[in-house]
């Protein structure tokens, strides 16, 4: 009976998130307002209905109360937030909430499946972080100038790299893992270690570094500012060892760069720039900085002449998602243990194999779309600040996504990026929940312009003015003060 | 401000914002296509890749696909079954090898880590591709399906010809399609009984079995010095160093000393004036120690190489890699020796067959694989594997040259047992010591027919001073069973 109830849930899950999927792309497509906001309310249903058949086949397979109540605290906590979220923020951009939260769902679903505690443990810095996130909106709203402080977010963001080099093992200091010293760890009493990844919250500063120094001026000097702190940031996670980090901090620049000049030439110039030192680098310093690149770019090409060593990661994400078929092979009945590292950079193989490689293709739609949201909102927003700040966070996002999936389904070579909101990871669900209360913030700050616009020209409108109307002396001056 | 400028503002704040929109179109259009290249990659591994990539032998969930599926059979390219199942009343079953020891190494067993075609191909033996309203009937019912059939390239005729010629001997035999790669035949012997691989294992485990390496598969594992087979390789580096090869002639006096080592021709034999055709037909060390002096180790190291020594072998199954040391920083007075196919050179059956096939395929190596093709338990084709070429190796004119000499082995040379009408054959003999008191391992490696190749045979025999039984005998009874 229990079979049959959770292979019945596991094909109903499938075809409920496809009608997900795709009302995350069609939402785009309804300019009528109420049609949109129909769509996004029958997203919310979706989200629900998923997120029971998915614990409840847990609880099935495991009759363990726990999860209940775990299933029982989400509730309560996405009803919460999604009633008073939109209460506060009407003119927040639900397609985005409701994609974070599927995101989040599918993340707690796969780590309650693989590691009880992880689960609780990312549903509680999930929670918290949201609660103290949200008032990053509120925050924005208040006029604050943020993007005169250019220099202070450039300054700090390269200090906060810095710090992974503290040594020793005091207070807080530095960790090494993976051949690359890109961890802090703070030692708190009771023998409590918190460990962040400051890379993942410097490259929130870093877009608002870029977006706020290339706001001011495009210049060719202030290119050449925003270069030369661009490489000192990206220089300081080379030496980290850190080159998945560097590339992420790269491509933001150089796309950013690109979208503010409008200048094909400034994004050639940069890459060939990167080709001709990373040249330089590899002959310099293959020994120290290129060994495990080379190892991984090894791994991708041919994992299978090592499966035992060091092809053994990459060969168990590929047995996972092959194993497990196109529709899966039911939650509890794979074997995602297999996997190393299943519960951060792997996660994506882990929920192909028991969710199915399709579910794991809408899940890299439900990715795309919120990549599409964030371009969405800086197309819409008319200030250079934050267009180029919600394009920043869009690349951002957006690139992860590829290293991450691209990295576990061997499409490139495995870089150890985490798939962020789905992953576990305290700096990763941290930092990215920040990067979407921002985008929030922005979307706030556009639709409330854009709306302010719109009851003007109804005013206009209203008041039968024509444009052919001639505007008095006194309004000509005004005209010219304003221009 | 007037409603005349407010609007005219809107207007051009409007299109500004347009051009700066530009770019970024840009960038997400060319994000969009590579996120599309990447779903299509997915798909991509899904439909063509996936089922290869699980099968490997390193894919330890397929140890939980037994949970619901019957493991299947295994069946010979001829169609005979050579494992089922045997079923209990209770329904639970032990797995069958209606032909016993014949196939001990070829087709394995299923318990212990699995072995042969049991390991490799364990993942279609454990997956079920009957009617799909069947497979979801049994599912509701949590009843086990019917696993798939593996339809092996291995030929009876040949197996028992194989099995029976190598006898008491102690070595093994492979036979191959050298245009194709499919292997017809694998025999190891000492050999054992699968349907008793519990007692087996114990014996084996606890030191007490007649014989300890009896569950070694000798065809793919077992290393051994090439002896005379590996002045093929020598003759080629010669070729290849040398065009004006045809004129080289030596004066064989049965004994020579070269680089301060005295070499011996086998019952120190005197060949005379030879050609590097007749050094080859009689398998002179003399004229091939003479050569050896001559050669670039650098180059002929990479010709070894080339040929997969020190390398990974193409082929699916457990192996173990054959060895060739010599390089040009070597010392000297190892050059006589190695040339010859003795010192510390080492190779597999499977892999001198692979070599002999490159010579018979016109210079291209295929891979060589037992698993023909998967149907469903009630014969309905699933997957077909098609043959698939490794690399060219050597040039076709190279490997025609080295057919023509090769054949003078068996027209005049040592291996004239092979010399009748009813085929062709070109190959190549083998004495290889393996120890200091002069005992040999004898070695034949060859294809038939040399015209249009259909068969290559590789035999190894331990010992073979002491069974009295020569592989070139053995390889005899093969072809002959196979032309017969």
């Amino acid at each position: 009976m229990i079979t049959v109830i959770t292979i019945i849930s596991q094909y109903i899950g499938i075809v409920l998130l496809t009608i997900y999927g795709w009302l995350c792309f069609s939402v785009f497509r309804s300019t009528d307002k109420t049609v949109r906001e129909r769509k996004l309310t029958k997203q919310i249903i979706l989200i629900f209905a998923v997120h029971f058949l998915w614990y409840l086949t847990l609880f099935l397979k495991t009759e363990s109360i726990k999860i209940l109540i775990l299933y029982g605290a989400q509730i309560l906590m996405a009803v919460l937030y999604m009633v008073l979220y939109h209460r506060y923020y009407p003119r927040s951009s639900r397609l985005i909430t409701n994609n974070m939260c599927i995101l989040l769902l599918f993340g707690y679903t796969m780590l309650t499946r693989l590691n009880f505690s992880l689960a609780i443990k990312q549903f509680l810095i999930a929670t918290v972080t949201q609660i103290l996130v949200s008032f990053i909106p509120w925050i924005m709203l208040q006029k604050l100038e943020l993007r005169k402080h250019y220099y202070l977010y450039g300054i700090l963001g390269i200090l906060t790299l810095l710090t992974v080099f503290i040594p020793g093992n005091g207070l807080i200091h530095g960790i090494s893992q993976y051949g690359a010293r890109n961890w802090l760890a703070f030692e708190l009493p009771y023998d409590i270690t918190i460990s962040l990844q400051p890379s993942e919250f410097v490259k929130i500063l870093f877009v608002f570094f870029v977006a706020s120094i290339l706001a001011k001026s495009t210049e060719f000097r202030q290119v050449m500012i925003a270069t030369g702190f661009a490489a000192a940031h990206i220089g300081v996670l080379v030496l980290e060892k850190d080159l998945g980090g560097a590339l992420i901090f790269f491509v933001i620049y150089v796309t950013m760069l690109y979208v503010a000049t409008r200048r094909p030439l400034y994004f050639f110039g940069c890459l060939s720039g990167v080709c001709v030192l990373g040249g330089f680098a590899f002959l310099l310093f293959r020994k120290q900085l290129f060994q495990h690149v080379m190892v991984r770019v090894q791994n991708w090409l041919n994992p299978w002449a090592d499966v035992d060593n060091s092809g053994y990661q990459i060969a168990q994400s590929l047995f996972a998602i092959g194993s497990g078929g196109w529709f899966g092979s039911g939650l509890m009945d794979g074997m995602p243990e297999k996997i190393p590292v299943r519960e951060s950079d792997f996660i994506f193989s882990a929920i192909a194999e028991e969710m199915g490689v399709f579910t794991a293709l809408i899940l890299i739609l439900i990715c795309f779309s919120v990549f599409i949201g964030f371009i969405d909102i800086a197309m819409r927003s008319k200030h250079i600040f934050y267009k180029n700040m919600a394009f920043g966070f869009a690349v951002c996002y957006i690139f992860q996504i590829l290293l991450n999936i691209g990295g576990a389904t061997k499409f490139i070579p495995s870089t150890g990026v985490t798939l962020p909101l789905v992953s576990y990871g305290l700096s990763s669900v941290t930092s990215t929940l920040i990067i979407f209360q921002i985008i929030q913030g922005i979307n706030i700050i556009t639709t409330r312009e854009a709306e302010k616009i719109e009851r003007e020209k109804e005013k206009i409108l209203l008041a039968g003015e024509s444009p052919e109307f001639s505007p008095t002396g006194k309004a000509k001056r005004r005209a010219k003060q304003n221009s | 401000m007037n409603p005349r400028s407010f609007l005219q503002r809107e207007k051009r704040r409007g299109e500004q914002n347009k051009i700066a929109n530009r770019p970024i179109l840009l960038v997400t259009y060319v994000i969009t296509g590579i996120f599309l290249l990447m779903i299509g990659y997915i798909c991509k591994f899904m439909i063509v890749d996936s089922q290869t990539v699980i099968a490997n032998s390193y894919n330890t969930r397929q140890d939980k696909l037994a949970e619901r599926v019957i493991r299947g059979d295994i069946v010979s390219g001829d169609g005979v079954v050579l494992a089922t199942n045997q079923y209990a009343d209770d329904g639970s079953y032990t797995r069958y090898y209606p032909y016993g020891n014949m196939y001990a190494h070829a087709v394995g067993y299923d318990k212990y880590g699995k072995s042969g075609v049991e390991l490799t191909a364990n993942y279609y033996l454990l997956t079920s591709n009957a009617n799909i309203f069947e497979r979801t009937a049994k599912a509701l019912q949590e009843e086990k399906n019917m696993g798939d059939t593996i339809v092996t390239t291995l030929d009876t005729r040949l197996q028992t010809a194989a099995y029976n010629a190598l006898g008491e001997g102690r070595g093994a035999v492979v036979v191959m399609e050298p245009d194709t790669g499919k292997v017809l035949a694998m025999v190891s012997k000492p050999d054992f009984d699968p349907n008793n691989i519990d007692d087996v294992w114990q014996a084996v485990s606890d030191g007490t079995a007649w014989d300890n390496s009896i569950l070694l598969n000798r065809a793919t594992q077992g290393l051994y010095p090439p002896g005379s087979t590996f002045k093929v390789l020598t003759a080629l580096e010669y070729m290849r160093e040398n065009s004006n090869w045809e004129g080289y002639h030596f004066n064989c006096q049965g004994e020579d000393t070269f680089n301060n080592v005295t070499i011996h021709c086998y019952n120190s034999t005197v060949h005379g004036e030879v050609s590097l055709a007749d050094s080859v037909a009689y398998s002179c060390n003399t004229s091939f120690a003479n050569i050896g002096t001559t050669l670039n180790m650098d180059s002929f190291h990479k010709l070894c190489e080339d040929f997969l020594f020190n390398q990974n072998l193409p082929y699916g199954g457990t192996y173990t890699k054959s060895s060739f040391i010599l390089n040009g920083s070597s010392d000297k007075s190892l050059i006589p020796q190695t040339v010859i196919g003795q010192g510390d050179t080492q190779i597999s059956p499977l892999h001198n067959a692979l070599i002999m096939s490159t010579m018979a395929n016109g210079g291209v190596m295929m891979k060589p694989y037992l698993v023909d093709s998967i149907e469903n338990y009630q014969g309905v084709n699933v997957k077909r594997f098609s043959p698939s070429a490794y690399k060219r190796i050597i040039s076709a004119d190279e490997a025609a040259q080295m057919t023509e000499l090769m054949k003078g082995v068996i027209t005049y040379g040592t291996g004239s047992v092979l010399n009748t009408d009813a085929y062709t054959v070109a190959g190549k003999t083998g004495t290889a010591e393996y120890n200091s008191e002069g005992k040999s391992h004898s070695w034949f490696v060859g294809f038939s027919n040399v015209e249009n190749p259909d068969i290559v045979v590789s035999v190894v025999i331990e010992d073979a001073d002491t069974s009295g039984i020569r592989a070139v005998n053995v390889a005899k009874q093969i072809f002959d069973a196979y032309y017969q």
